[in-house]
């Protein structure tokens, strides 16, 4: 799988971690948000995007499958516990090769 | 409803594709449509009875042979993203099909947050058994329990008479509910209008999962514009070669425009895809002054020079060159008496205001970018590398295509009025009124 590191727009809070951690791939725009490259991850930096995504205080980050669409991480859960989790604990366990998704709409969608 | 709509006499709905003149069957605005809501009875003695569906095996072919006759009629979601209609009834279908997953639900998106547009309020207070027909179809092709029709306050009580009657004539196998929709620009989203059900949080959410997977409460939902769902009801009735005698043979049908601005007679109208902009203005009434430029779509729309714009057709293809598209149907005159600059600087404060407040970029960036078109519109001396700056930062960072939108608005205004950032750079400007409303008044 060819890597690559994304964020939650809507969980980032700006707390600008990552971008001490990760010069190489994040920078920040001007209200101090993290702009990640739309690249491949090189390999070499594989390691340390792992750290960084650990250190995310609100877990904000995630490493996806480069060759999905891009996407950002769920952020609605379940209503209630029981057989539907079972998707979501694979989220949880899997996080590296989850399918990112394959949401089709590029424009704002009002159905 | 913005307070210049009114409704336009009925007129032809223009060329087709082939020069032919359409098939005349009623569609979503026909002749003589009462001013008021049309009953049940008036309703189906204009365009006859729904298809119902048998059970079993043929009651389940006879579903997929018109997610089919949807496909072929080229119908696209009118809420703005112009996704293929058959498409989403499809993956939404095939989900509540998967083992282990909830039924389906229909929501029937009446949103309609844009203070400029009036098309779907309209067409909900004129004919709301259309789109309550449109939603129970497709809660019948998706094998929906429930259509959920979220719709904007100011029909709110048509649509509940109208869900009644219907309720009365036990004319639905479905059940029809009807929420009435968050007051937010940003509340019309599909992944917000799940949100507001579920939790009454009218804010976008992240994907994955995505909503024909797992939307309200975890069931395979499907969020369709109330316009879409209307003209499902229709191809339902008369197929899709009716439909596509209509429109482009690459945008077929007709659709539904919201004109404003410096027209005689701002309007709703329903159109031929494919119809020249300067004839949509005419059937408004024509131009009630010089015009300087042409908002197509809506506030996440692009500008055009009106000289340019008037001799495009009003469709996907006609105004590509434009970097235009029809949008959610908005099209909006601006004359020459009213600034450009102006306009897009009040429109972006608004989206400012109007976000969501989720996404960082959004919430700081929109704020800075308008503030910096105030003071450009001022005359204030603006930063315009600096604004340039921003929209590169801004563009494509939320969660939802709220702040990509805005950025789109403002790019196409330093790029059709760029002749005059010099005159505003020196303190001078054009405007003398405002056309786009920013707030929809009593009746939001």
């Amino acid at each position: 799988m060819i890597a690559r590191l994304q964020v939650d727009p809507i969980a980032c809070d700006g707390r600008a971690l990552c971008a001490e951690m990760l010069p190489e791939l994040i920078t920040l725009d001007d209200w101090g948000f993290p702009i990640i490259g739309d690249g491949p991850l090189p390999r070499r930096l594989l390691g340390d995007v792992r750290v960084t995504v650990r250190a995310c205080p609100k877990l904000a980050l995630k490493i996806s499958d480069y060759s999905e669409r891009p996407a950002v991480l769920p952020r609605r859960f379940p209503p209630s516990a029981g057989a539907e989790l079972d998707g979501f604990d694979e989220q949880q366990e899997h996080g590296d090769d989850e399918i990112a998704a394959q949401g089709e709409h590029a424009e704002l969608d009002r159905g | 409803m913005h307070g210049a709509t009114t409704q336009h006499p009925p007129q032809p709905l223009g060329l087709t594709a082939s020069g032919r003149p359409p098939d005349q069957r009623p569609r979503l605005l026909p002749d003589g449509l009462a001013a008021g809501p049309v009953s049940l009875a008036a309703h189906l003695a204009r365009y006859g009875p729904p298809p119902s569906f048998g059970p079993g095996q043929s009651g389940q072919r006879a579903r997929q042979a018109l997610i089919a006759e949807v496909d072929r009629a080229g119908l696209t979601g009118r809420g703005g993203a112009g996704f293929p209609a058959a498409r989403k009834l499809a993956a939404v279908a095939r989900q509540g099909a998967l083992p282990g997953r909830r039924a389906p639900v229909v929501i029937a998106n009446g949103t309609e947050g844009e203070p400029a547009s009036a098309k779907d309020k309209v067409l909900m207070a004129t004919s709301p058994q259309l789109v309550l027909d449109g939603a129970a179809l497709a809660a019948e092709l998706t094998g929906a329990s429930e259509a959920i029709i979220v719709v904007h306050r100011a029909v709110r009580e048509i649509i509940d008479d109208a869900a009644a009657e219907r309720r009365h004539a036990r004319f639905d196998r479905v059940r029809i509910r009807v929420r009435t929709a968050a007051d937010r620009f940003t509340g019309g989203e599909a992944s917000a209008v799940v949100h507001w059900i579920e939790r009454g949080i009218a804010t976008p959410t992240a994907t994955p999962p995505r909503l024909a997977e797992r939307g309200l409460a975890w069931a395979p939902t499907l969020v369709q514009n109330v316009e879409t769902l209307a003209h499902i009801a229709l191809i339902a009735r008369y197929g899709a070669t009716w439909f596509r005698s209509a429109g482009t043979s690459a945008e077929p049908g007709s659709m539904l425009v919201t004109v404003i601005g410096a027209v005689r007679e701002p309007c709703v109208l329903e159109i031929g895809i494919g119809v020249p902009v300067g004839q949509v203005l005419q059937r408004a009434g024509g131009a009630a002054a010089a015009l300087r430029a042409v908002l197509f779509g809506g506030y996440f729309g692009v500008w055009a020079d009106a000289g340019e714009a008037l001799t495009r057709p009003f469709s996907a293809e006609g105004l590509a060159e434009l970097g235009a598209g029809p949008g959610a149907g908005l099209i909006a005159a601006l004359p020459a008496d009213a600034c450009g600059l102006r306009e897009t600087a009040r429109v972006v404060r608004y989206l400012a205001t109007e976000s969501a407040g989720q996404c960082g970029p959004c919430l700081f960036g929109l704020d800075a970018i308008a503030g910096e078109l105030e003071r450009l519109a001022d005359g204030r001396g603006a930063d315009l590398g600096m604004l340039r700056r921003w929209l590169g930062q801004v563009d494509g960072r939320g969660a939802c295509a709220h702040p990509s939108g805005a950025v789109r608005l403002v790019r196409s205004a330093l790029q059709v009025f760029s002749d005059e950032l010099e005159q505003h750079a020196a303190g001078w400007c054009c405007g003398t009124h405002s056309i786009l409303p920013v707030w929809s008044g009593p009746l939001r």
